[in-house]
């Protein structure tokens, strides 16, 4: 090799050299950061899960016990668990099926009708997802059990007739039950995807004469059918993952997060519990892929340019039947909140109706809940300000920069949207509990942690919706004149994007400040918070106390909720969205 | 838009200083700290953590409440952040005895020998002692249940609700004695084929009779007296045959951040002033110098049969999976 060569070649080392420092790693360590963190809070946890799902039985310990199919062999082997499995996929199929029979014309009507009072109607229609299901299924009972004032009440109507209607133990009630508390998933994308979509397509398909319901089969109803599958598979998702309800109205019908429980907290084996974990997310993975399947046949690009307003349904006809609608389903699912209101102010619901009036039981929350009222704020309220963060920046790098692996963050930050809440919970309780390498049970960082693993996706997918519909001129502008991407990012997309990163937000705080099912595997006696309190006081059979503390909260939640959607362009559902 | 986040961060702000005030000012002159991880409800640390401080204000005591099973697994892995442990039930108490810290307190002798360890690691408190509880609305006269063989009756058909013994270590309690009766599981296998619901949780069976949704379920004594003081109408019957002698009991963690607390606490819990509060959250205390609690009889009316807490133990996953398979 002559040294001139050599000489060549060196140089072009140096250069390339400079050239890396000359790069703009911003982005990169920007990507880096969050990957990391979703390496280690959610994927080694899930890795960690799977794992042990191999390990053989363990009693009250987290350390390795040897390999074994013997979780899989005990849970294939038995009559009751092979049952909760089939009572599972049936119940979650058949609430799935009917928040899409309820959710959808609902959500047609407040978007396509004339009616007064949408704003309260989109705001209430959303209340019946943020009441923890625990104590949503108590009220079921005082409501639609053997004695339960509304089943007595209609058994009275009825009686003429010689009919009576059964009180709510059993399959039906815990599909009647998951479908009013889960409805509202499939009501607000109806509402969203109706009232979003093109007017043009409809009004030009009008003006070659279809009719009104060719219009609506051929036109209205594909164009919603991507919302209708991302919000299908989110019932499905919660449906499957619910324990409260199962636990309280199932009966004998047990159900896998039943089985999940009795793994764990009855016999201390947490490899069998991530057994039954692993399979649950098989199923849950399944159905993502037939909902991807069906999804994939009906996507459309629509180009929209500007947005026409949609004409909406003005006779009288209609009005009527989207009022009468509107109201049965609202009155029937919110009948949970009402006999909160109601309970907080009494001191017993034993009978039919509820005994001893007082004010103690709101009393005592300053006596008895100051520092868990602080705890749920501050967590909730630090973990959405940091979702909003990292949300927004984690869609405006994916969305705007495409760099190599979107796809996997993408999927990453997607993950816990679609893994039931008892499986991300056995996921971090295995890899973080007991001795291992991090040891945060009962910390705050923890909660603070899984909270933003299980909420991120709502600012996430709020964000990134948002971007796909905002054309990047304005952007490219900014970079052409000079700006960094950072600059670019925070002086002219963030107050773009303001409205979806609000919805967003809204959406990650209210369902955070009832987050139950996370959290009672986590906390520690200085991390307790209000929902904990709540489910230790029904548990206790202190409903008066229970209710007064989730008054409060429903109140909390009503009012962020309202007032967000009082304002122009945020849109809850585009948090939900896949 | 903005507004919201900067309202947002004012809540955040305002709620911390508002709270952290008034958590700074519970805490006396001579700070310790002490947290307390129970077995029981809320309420019952609650009343214990206030009758504790009416004698040692220094003392900040906090307090999380975990199923016994959940307990076991937390100490056994030197994981939990507490420093005592209250009202385990004795077979998860025993299996947990090498992880708790031998501390003869100050009332060791007052304690028979089979109401403590040996070498002081855990104390009994009180008694779990499982009754019959039904619902005087629904349930009157001779249709009150008297023997545990009485639940196969079709009679009750569908009026029952039990806890499943996989979720509830009460509920194994319940399943263990049933075996002890027989030497199988056939009353067991009988009342499941008589329509009885077992939910998974075991403070919703006592609720749903309190309400009238069953007639009738087996239970820990004290969720009848608690029941019965808070007005609901139910009672309480000992099945003929007895009832299994259980005992709950407490301990210090080994390793835990603050023993002396602890120690000072145990020395508490273990004399008068400890067991009065277990005699008036509705538990039957051990101790001799305070009596039963209301509503219930005396300890030496009610029929016993021998209840070993060790064989019941070693039993525990067999018959759990036998009694499974019969659902």
């Amino acid at each position: 090799m002559s040294a001139k060569y050599s000489m060549i070649e060196n140089g072009a080392e140096t250069n390339k050299i400079k050239k890396f420092f000359q790069k703009d790693f911003s982005q990169l360590i920007i990507f880096m950061i969050p990957m990391i963190f979703i390496a280690i809070f959610l994927l080694y946890p899930m890795a960690i899960t799977l794992v042990r799902a191999f390990w053989a039985p363990a009693e009250y310990t987290f350390k390795f016990t040897g390999w074994s199919l013997e979780g899989f062999r005990t849970f294939f082997g038995t009559k009751l668990y092979l049952k909760a499995l089939i009572n599972s996929i049936i119940v979650s199929l058949s609430v799935t099926i009917f928040c899409i029979l309820i959710g959808v014309p609902m959500g047609y009507c407040v978007a396509r009708v004339k009616i007064p009072g949408k704003k309260l109607l989109v705001s209430l229609g959303i209340l019946p997802i943020i009441m923890p299901s625990f104590v949503g299924a108590y009220t079921w009972v005082i409501l639609l059990g053997n004695n339960g004032i509304v089943r007595v009440a209609i058994n009275w109507l009825l009686k003429p007739f010689g009919v009576t209607i059964p009180s709510i133990y059993g399959m039906f009630g815990m599909i009647l039950c998951m479908t009013l508390t889960y409805y509202p998933f499939v009501f607000q994308m109806a509402y969203g995807a109706f009232s979003g979509a093109n007017a043009l397509l409809e009004e030009s398909a009008s003006l070659m004469g279809a009719g009104r319901t060719r219009i609506m089969r051929t036109i209205t109803l594909p164009l919603i059918i991507p919302s209708l599958g991302a919000s299908a598979l989110l019932v499905f998702v919660r449906a499957i993952g619910n324990f409260g309800i199962p636990a309280v109205i199932g009966g004998n019908n047990y159900v896998l997060p039943t089985l999940i429980k009795f793994a764990y907290s009855g016999a201390g084996d947490i490899n069998l519990a991530s057994s039954i974990a692993v399979i649950n997310v098989i199923i849950t993975g399944l159905v993502l892929y037939l909902q991807k399947y069906i999804v994939s046949r009906h996507e459309y690009e629509t180009i929209s340019a500007t947005h026409t307003e949609i004409k909406q349904h003005t006779s009288f006809g209609a009005r009527l039947f989207a009022i009468i609608l509107c109201l049965i389903v609202l009155i029937f699912s919110l009948l949970p909140q009402v006999t909160i209101i109601v309970m907080s102010f009494f001191k017993r619901w034993t009978g039919l109706l509820p005994t001893g009036f007082t004010w103690e039981n709101y009393a005592n929350i300053f006596k008895k809940s100051s520092h868990e009222l602080f705890n749920s704020f501050f967590l909730s309220i630090t973990a959405t300000l940091m979702c909003a963060v990292f949300g927004s920046i984690l869609a405006y790098i994916t969305e705007r920069k495409r760099p190599k692996g979107a796809a996997l963050l993408d999927l990453s930050i997607m993950a816990p949207f679609i893994l039931p809440g008892t499986v991300v919970s056995i996921a971090l309780l295995s890899a973080f509990g007991g001795n291992g390498i991090f040891k945060l049970t009962g910390t705050y960082a923890i909660l603070i942690i899984s909270y933003m693993i299980r909420r991120t996706p709502y600012v996430y997918r709020s964000v990134a919706a948002n971007l796909t519909q905002l054309n990047p001129s304005l952007e490219e502008a900014s970079t052409i004149s000079g700006a960094t991407w950072f600059y670019t990012f925070r002086r002219v997309s963030v107050p773009l994007i303001m409205p979806a990163i609000i919805s967003g937000s809204v959406m990650t705080l209210t369902t955070l400040l009832q987050e139950l099912s996370t959290t009672i595997l986590l906390y520690g006696a200085k991390t307790r918070t209000v929902p904990i309190q709540i489910f230790n006081a029904v548990n206790e059979n202190n409903l008066g106390r229970a209710s007064a503390l989730s008054t409060v909260l429903l109140i909390v939640v009503f009012a962020i909720i309202y007032t967000m959607n009082t304002r122009k362009g945020t849109d809850l559902s585009s948090s939900m969205k896949m | 838009m903005k507004k919201l986040f900067v309202v947002m961060l004012i809540l955040a702000t305002v709620f911390t200083a508002v709270f952290a005030e008034a958590a700074a000012e519970n805490k006396g002159a001579e700070k310790m700290e002490l947290v307390i991880l129970s077995a029981g409800k809320e309420s019952e640390s609650e009343a214990l953590i206030e009758a504790f401080n009416k004698e040692y204000p220094n003392i900040s005591v906090t307090h999380l409440e975990k199923d016994s099973g959940d307990v076991l697994t937390l100490v056994q892995q030197n994981s939990s952040d507490s420093d005592v442990v209250l009202l385990i039930a004795q077979d998860s108490l025993i299996p947990m005895a090498a992880n708790l810290y031998p501390y003869k307190n100050v009332n060791d002798a007052k304690f028979d020998a089979e109401y403590k360890d040996p070498e002081g690691r855990w104390y009994a408190c009180s008694m779990p002692l499982q009754t019959f509880m039904y619902n005087t609305d629904l349930l009157k006269g001779d249709d009150v249940p008297k023997s545990w063989f009485d639940l196969a009756d079709p009679k009750y058909y569908g009026k029952i609700v039990m806890t499943n013994p996989s979720s509830s270590g009460s509920a194994y309690a319940q399943l263990y004695m049933m075996y002890k009766l027989t030497g199988d599981l056939s009353l067991a296998e009988a009342i499941a084929k008589n329509g009885t619901t077992y939910v998974t949780d075991s403070k919703s069976g006592p609720q749903a009779v309190a309400r009238g949704e069953y007639a009738l379920t087996m239970t820990g004594e004290s969720n009848v007296s608690s029941a019965m003081a808070n007005g609901s109408p139910v009672n309480y019957l000992y099945p003929q045959e007895g009832t299994g002698r259980r005992i709950e009991g407490a301990g210090i963690i080994d390793g835990c951040k603050n023993l002396e607390a602890a120690k000072i606490f145990m020395d508490w819990f273990t004399g008068k002033g400890g067991a009065e509060v277990i005699r008036s959250v509705g538990r039957r205390p051990v101790s001799t110098e305070v009596g039963g609690p209301d509503f219930l009889p005396a300890l030496n009316e009610l029929p016993f049969f021998e209840y070993d807490a060790i064989e019941a133990g070693d039993l525990k996953k067999q018959l759990r999976a036998d009694f499974n398979a019969l659902l």
